[in-house]
């Protein structure tokens, strides 16, 4: 068998095209954007100058890009945690539940499958300072106990923030529809994780003492969704790298007030697109491929390393 | 250490009902079985003593304490799975421990890293136990493994050292076995009937395989629809089942089984063979004769015994051979009787010399087939008026 398998070369043709494939349409753009990151090349323009780390530079000192960067990582900082712990809660949630699992399913789901830029719209109406439902809530509350919470006082006194226009709260509140957004799809994915926890597992946990759903949870279910958690972790992590909808469609003039919302994507969007910066932009899209390269890595390491048991 | 009783436990899910008022009385320290064929209702039972199931009707009392309102975690029963159900994430020594902790620890205790140092004494008493427990399965060099780095039987006694780890009143094993290979099988029935020896524990075993519950326990419960048919010692269902399901189910190869009818003399008939005489009263009801393929010879049908009739047809059936199954021991044959659409099987030693295709005559040991009634329910047989002067010759 083994000598066969060495002079055939029936494995190439079965490999062939999808190594073909994944090298005309992956490899060699990434190759191709990490060329043009080094040049000062521009859409249109004929001739292209090298100019070695120079938008490298840019990207690691200017404060525009140190604005990037704290709004993406402020964004991936909040909407990670928060969708993954909202859907592993609305998982739990509804995996105990005899009855309307499936509507509250459904309803967790409803912002994944809507599109995001509808809704932003929506959003955009009920964010609004004067006309949004948000503010006008909030103003009911006035006059109540709710004045006790020196933030609400000030908000009654005055008005309650421009949501997403004030570049102190721009950004919470695009973390916030993120989340909103997000938590659905790691919901999904927790509930089908806990489908694959044996029941005896819980049985043992319940002969050898664990009384509290806690101990339980502790002992039984935490452990048993760590592949399930490094996928969520993972894909959330990604996906929160790579918003750009919300923010293209409240803030379409550069990137939110003060650039406080100036996430990579639209980073990459506005200098390669709008600008014509296709070197920068190369720039950018480098530095993302990597921070998704290196959470691919350490994602794969924790998979072969700690959490598959089996 | 205890022994546990049953009351008129019944239980249903939904529509199905799956046990009609079991009542069962488990002696302390006694490896008792339960026994039957898939959805009898077995595991069922199991999971009621443990309090995993809840029970519709019936009352359960654990070392004479009534448990009924208490949850499983506090009955201190240890359940051994099917699936063996270790943590995957946790060594061997962890997963022993779980019980330990969670039982013998407060929750400041159990805190990942300051609990260790707390309570650091309570920490080593435990890792002691432990190491005990392993030692008495042989499995210490396995403490540090995760399941999925062990066999099916390694894995095997890992379960069983977490349920024995902390000493529980009673074992609960759920088919514990049926995981592992054959060979593995055979040879853990013995260490685990040595275990139970040794503890001198109550355990309660449930299996669908009647060789296990044969060999192993010191009393075995045969159930079938949700009823325990009959509960005995292994040696006394074997021989003197008082159900016909009973006497089907346990044995292999199967009892063999006869349609029988009573006669107007009270004789009792088989396949065109008078076998017994009825006690009166139950002669009317008689259904079936069965003996166990031990309980039967097989003799030879030369041309000359036919032909003379010196009794041949009295005390045997003439049959001829269907199949032979050599098992190097022993010798199964398989006859095809003359009267009657049926197949009987008679064990003999190999070195009989029969041929498939063999005419050759069986021959029942009279005083050891049984009788079952149209209810399926043993009816007692006796002797039959001692005409053929064999009957001796063939026991």
């Amino acid at each position: 068998m083994a000598g066969q398998a060495n002079t055939s070369r029936v494995h190439l043709w079965f490999a062939g095209p999808a190594i073909l494939l994944m090298f005309v349409i992956l490899i060699v753009p990434i190759f191709i954007a990490a060329g043009l990151s080094f040049t000062n090349y521009s859409l249109g323009n004929s001739g292209a100058q090298f100019v070695g780390l120079e938008n490298y530079e840019r990207i690691f000192t200017r404060s525009t890009y140190e604005k990037m960067f704290i709004a993406t990582f402020t964004y991936v900082g909040v909407v990670v945690p928060l969708t993954v712990g909202l859907g592993l809660g609305a998982a739990l949630l509804i995996n105990s539940v005899t009855r309307f699992g499936d509507l509250y399913k459904t309803i967790y789901f409803l912002p994944v499958m809507a599109a995001l830029l509808a809704m932003a719209i929506v959003w955009e109406f009920a964010l609004h300072p004067t006309i949004g439902i948000v503010n006008a809530t909030l103003t009911r509350g006035c006059g109540t106990f709710l004045e006790g919470w020196a933030w609400y006082a000030q908000g009654c006194e005055r008005t309650f923030p421009l949501w997403l226009t004030d570049r102190d709260y721009a950004i919470w509140t695009v973390a916030f529809i993120g989340v909103w957004q997000g938590f659905g799809f790691n919901m999904v994915l927790y509930l089908a994780g806990l489908t694959s926890i044996p029941r005896e597992l819980y049985h043992a946990a319940e002969m050898d003492g664990a009384k509290s759903g806690w101990e339980r949870f502790r002992l039984v279910t935490w452990p048993m969704l760590g592949p399930t958690t490094v996928f969520v972790v993972t894909i959330s992590c990604i996906r929160s790298f790579q918003v750009f909808d919300t923010v293209e469609a409240f803030y379409p003039q550069g990137g939110g007030p003060g650039k406080s919302v100036f996430v990579m994507m639209f980073a990459i969007y506005e200098k390669a697109i709008q600008q014509n910066l296709m070197g920068i932009g190369a720039a950018i899209t480098v530095v993302f491929l990597a921070f998704v390269m290196a959470l691919t890595l350490v994602q794969r390491w924790l998979v072969e390393r700690r959490v598959h048991y089996s | 250490m205890a022994g546990m009783t049953l009351s008129a436990v019944e239980k249903s899910f939904g529509e199905t009902r799956v046990l009609n008022g079991v009542s069962l009385d488990i002696r302390d320290g006694e490896f008792l079985t339960l026994v039957g064929p898939s959805g009898c209702g077995k595991s069922t039972l199991l999971r009621i003593m443990a309090g995993l199931e809840a029970m519709d009707s019936g009352g359960l009392a654990i070392g004479g304490q009534d448990v009924l309102t208490t949850r499983a975690a506090d009955r201190n029963l240890a359940m051994v799975f099917q699936s063996y159900a270790l943590y995957p994430h946790l060594t061997v020594r962890q997963n022993m421990l779980t019980p330990l902790k969670l039982r013998d620890l407060s929750w400041t205790q159990r805190l990942p890293v300051a609990g260790p140092l707390l309570a650091r004494q309570r920490y080593q008493d435990l890792m002691a136990q432990v190491k005990e427990t392993a030692e008495i399965l042989k499995i210490e060099q396995l403490l540090d493994r995760k399941p999925g780095q062990m066999s099916g039987g390694q894995r095997q006694r890992a379960a069983l050292g977490r349920a024995m780890v902390r000493k529980p009143a009673a074992f609960l094993m759920d088919e514990p076995l049926s995981n592992l290979d054959a060979a593995l099988r055979v040879h853990m029935r013995s260490e685990l009937a040595d275990l139970h020896r040794a503890l001198g524990t109550t355990f309660v075993y449930v299996t669908h395989d009647q060789a296990e519950a044969l060999t192993m326990s010191d009393r075995m419960a045969v159930m079938m629809g949700g009823n325990i048919l009959q509960l005995d010692t292994p040696d006394a269902i074997y021989t003197d089942p008082q159900h016909l399901d009973v006497a089907t189910f346990v044995g292999s190869p199967r009892i063999n089984l006869i349609d029988a009818e009573g006669r107007a003399d009270g004789g009792v008939a088989a396949a065109g063979l008078v076998i017994a005489q009825a006690a009166q009263q139950h002669n009317h009801k008689i259904a079936h004769i069965a003996f166990r393929p031990e309980h039967a010879t097989i003799k030879r049908a030369s041309a000359s015994d036919a032909s003379a009739g010196d009794g041949l047809g009295v005390d045997a059936w003439p049959a001829t051979i269907t199949h032979l199954e050599n098992l190097g021991s022993d010798l199964f044959v398989h006859c095809a009787l003359e009267v009657g659409d049926v197949r009987v099987i008679v064990r003999t030693s190999p070195a009989a010399g029969l041929a498939l295709g063999q005419s050759v005559a069986v021959a029942p040991d009279f005083e050891r087939v049984i009788g079952f009634g149209v209810d399926k329910r043993r009816v007692d047989l006796q002797s039959r008026k001692a005409k053929a002067p064999s009957v001796g010759a063939a026991a």
